[in-house]
């Protein structure tokens, strides 16, 4: 019996000892990683930009830039990729309308106004062409033909005054409007949830400190799972389908946002203009858990660089960036 | 089995030690509004600022203060300074609007760092309008780059507009301390400061002790170094209850620590603000001279030499009441002898807007003799000189003026109600 399990212990010896070195591996390399992330968590990849995965190369290239505009602040692209519809926070105060080849083509306003009493915010359109307008000034959403041709206000049943803000379209051509009101007497930080004939399906949303509150949301989008991306001024937060909130974004570190300018989707990848890191931020949003995509644009007037991104459209084979400061719109090929 | 437990709660160990090491290094979210209401823990730093990734002074997550400040200010959030306008209501805000103000384009404006002028960024540089000559007790304007923070306290204040508290190595506030003291004091004050601050001072022991920053403490009566009134730009003050302190008064002397030949001493007839304290008045007895702001001839340091002119007070008026409420005006009664007069008293908003105005300034042909001001619509609240004629309506019929003060920029067609959304 002692010769037999004489061999038996060793192999039990050398099989403790491998157990043995592979949790010391295991609990080395988790000490390494950690080490490694602290590390990176301290350190930029250039000077005075945060760190972001996939930094320029291989993410997007810069196409070509769409001047003069002024001061744009929204974009929207037409659902055949031919129109382009910029809102102008600055000068004529329209929504300029151009090809996406950057043949200007007409300025849209609402009637009976002014570059004094006007102010567009946001800009998107709709699955059938039409084209919503948020106005500051009006507080009120114009729709307009696809030509430019002003039609009517879109107004949520029920609600007679309110201060939309940021506007997009889902593929199903459901209308999500963020509003944004803070006066003494009234205070509205929320999502709207539109049918096109202003019906409204939700709402949700308050003015607070909480991750799931929000402080004067500015930008949305809606990802492939039917999340809904709000963008304000402590960052982005998306919500459920249902209007649930389930995570914010970080604000620092990999996939950093720090004042989200736009927001928009291409196929499951969500493209966040950083208005103050003057980049482009991707997330991954086809799981239930979002990872950082890489990113791109620098700060500067060059090709390439961003001084205040702002909104943000994509079509098919484009992807379109208010960049405000630089007075253009720049369009980069995914 | 030992040895395996062992490591296996080393194992755990290191991995609970590590995900909370992972979790204690991640950086700060910027929770909640921008402006205060820190907390020794707070996560709302991140909103502005980048501890090792600034990209802008004073590890400013931006290049400008400007750019940063505009990014919400200017439409997104509740005060739009571009447009001048607060959001929602289509109000005029009290300091007017940078690119535009009541449905027009500004005319003139503090030029900020980048500020569009002529689609080019200005730089802000240069020296706050005022003496040039720095003699006297106004000097030379403060010289620097005008950023909004050079007035503004983006950390908060205990002012409603978070003005900037004085500080003594705040580059925009003259290092006098007891100056720094008492505009720390104009612009802080609030209602339940009880100490009356104006005082008519006729001889130097009767000058007040300048009380110290950070507390509010009441001036005590005594050879203090120098009598607050010299700097005093407003006073409120209510018979029979504590005397009140308007912080829009503050913005007086608030003004001044940058346009600082409005810091000038009045004189008595004849006598600039020159004159010392220990300036004779006549024949005998040496006597101090009415250290009051109204009226004088003071020194109006412009440049011209030391010549006595009169200027407009601040802060307090003697005899009639204006003729019209003022905007942003002092209003209370005279605290010497208390409750003797009443008084309306016009600061520097009653006339001029702090952001930038679009008031005309359209001087009358062959007007040669000063182009420059005449041109200059110098941040006013009217067309040309119509802040004149609406206080003093010398005319037979009213100025015609820009809209109205407030209520005006631009009708909303959508006016807020309180009503719940269903």
């Amino acid at each position: 019996m002692t010769l037999v399990l004489q061999p038996e212990g060793g192999r039990r010896d050398r099989r403790r000892n491998l157990m043995v070195a592979l949790i010391l591996l295991v609990v080395f390399l988790f000490a390494l990683a950690v080490f490694l992330l602290l590390i990176q968590g301290g350190k930029a990849p250039r000077a005075g930009l945060p760190r972001v995965l996939g930094d320029d190369a291989g993410k997007a290239r810069f196409d070509r830039a769409v001047s003069p505009v002024s001061r744009p602040i929204a974009v929207a692209v037409s659902p055949d990729g031919r129109r382009m519809y910029v809102a102008e926070s600055a000068g004529a105060y329209a929504v300029q309308v151009f090809e996406t080849k950057g043949s200007p083509i007409a300025a849209m306003s609402p009637p009976h106004t002014t570059e004094t009493t006007r102010q567009p915010m946001g800009v998107a359109v709709g699955t059938d062409g039409t084209v919503y307008v948020t106005d500051r000034r009006l507080r009120q959403i114009m729709m307009f033909e696809a030509d430019g041709t002003y039609r009517d206000v879109l107004r949520p049943a029920g609600i007679d005054s309110w201060a939309p803000l940021a506007i997009t379209v889902d593929r199903d051509g459901l209308i999500y409007v963020a509003e944004a009101l803070d006066l003494p007497e009234l205070q509205r930080h929320r999502i709207y949830v539109l049918q096109p004939d202003g019906v409204v399906v939700r709402q949700f949303g308050q003015k607070g400190d909480a991750s799931s509150d929000l402080m004067f949301p500015s930008s949305l989008a809606v990802d492939g799972l039917g999340r809904i991306w709000v963008g304000d001024m402590t960052g982005v937060k998306v919500f459920g389908p249902d209007g649930v909130f389930k995570f914010r974004l970080r604000t620092e570190g990999e996939g950093a946002v720090a004042l989200p300018g736009g927001m928009a989707v291409r196929n499951n990848e969500v493209y966040i203009s950083d208005s103050i890191n003057h980049r482009v931020v991707i997330y991954d949003a086809s799981q239930d858990a979002v990872v950082p995509a890489g990113g791109f644009g620098t700060l500067g007037d060059g090709k390439g660089q961003f001084r205040y991104p702002a909104g943000i459209a994509i079509s098919d084979s484009r992807i379109y960036i208010a960049d405000r400061e630089n007075g253009r719109i720049d369009i980069w090929t995914p | 089995m030992k040895r395996f437990k062992l490591l296996g709660v080393i194992a755990l160990g290191a991995v609970i030690v590590g995900a909370g090491l992972v979790t204690w290094a991640t950086p700060a979210q910027a929770n909640g509004g921008p402006h205060g209401n820190f907390t020794l823990t707070t996560s709302s730093c991140a909103g502005c600022h980048r501890a090792h990734t600034a990209i802008g002074p004073d590890l400013l997550k931006s290049e400008t203060v400007y750019g940063l400040c505009t990014t919400c200010h200017a439409g997104v959030a509740q005060t739009d300074v571009v447009h001048g306008q607060q959001v929602g209501t289509g109000k005029t805000l009290n300091g007017g609007g940078f690119e535009q103000v009541r449905g027009g384009a500004v005319s003139s404006s503090h030029t900020v760092e980048d500020l569009p002028v002529n689609g080019t960024p200005a730089t802000g540089a240069g020296t706050a309008w005022g003496s040039q000559d720095g003699v006297g007790d106004g000097g030379v304007g403060v010289q620097g780059t005008l950023e909004c923070t050079s007035c503004h306290n983006p950390h908060g204040s205990t002012n409603y507009r978070i003005l900037r508290d004085a500080s003594t190595t705040a580059k925009w506030v003259p290092n006098d301390p007891d100056l720094l003291s008492w505009v720390s004091y104009q612009v802080l004050a609030t209602r339940d400061d009880a100490p009356n601050y104006a005082f008519d001072v006729t001889t130097q022991a009767d000058c007040p002790v300048i009380p110290s920053t950070g507390t509010t403490p009441t001036p005590t009566p005594g050879p203090g170094t120098k009598c607050m009134s010299r700097f005093t730009s407003g006073v409120q003050s209510v018979t029979g209850q504590p005397s009140i302190i308007d912080p829009l008064k503050g913005m007086n002397a608030f003004c001044a620590t940058c346009h600082k030949s409005y810091l000038t001493m009045s004189g008595g007839p004849g006598f600039n603000s020159l004159n010392t304290p220990e300036a004779t008045v006549g024949p005998g007895t040496p006597t101090r001279i009415p250290s009051v702001i109204y009226p004088g001839t003071q020194d109006a340091l412009d440049g011209h030499g030391e010549v006595a002119r009169y200027r407009h007070s601040v802060g307090r008026t003697k005899g009639s009441p204006p003729k019209q409420p003022l905007r942003f005006a002092a209003r209370g009664n005279d605290p010497n002898p208390p409750g003797t007069l009443q008084y309306d008293a016009m600061g520097c908003l009653t006339c001029h807007f702090a952001h930038g105005t679009n008031a005309a300034a359209t001087p009358a042909a062959g007007d040669t003799i000063m182009p420059g001001p005449a041109a200059d619509s110098a941040l006013l609240f009217y067309d040309n000189r119509g802040v004149c004629i609406s206080c003093h309506q010398t005319v037979g019929v009213p100025a015609t003026v820009t809209p109205a003060p407030t209520n005006t920029s631009v009708p909303p067609t959508n006016t807020p109600t309180a009503t719940p959304v269903p």
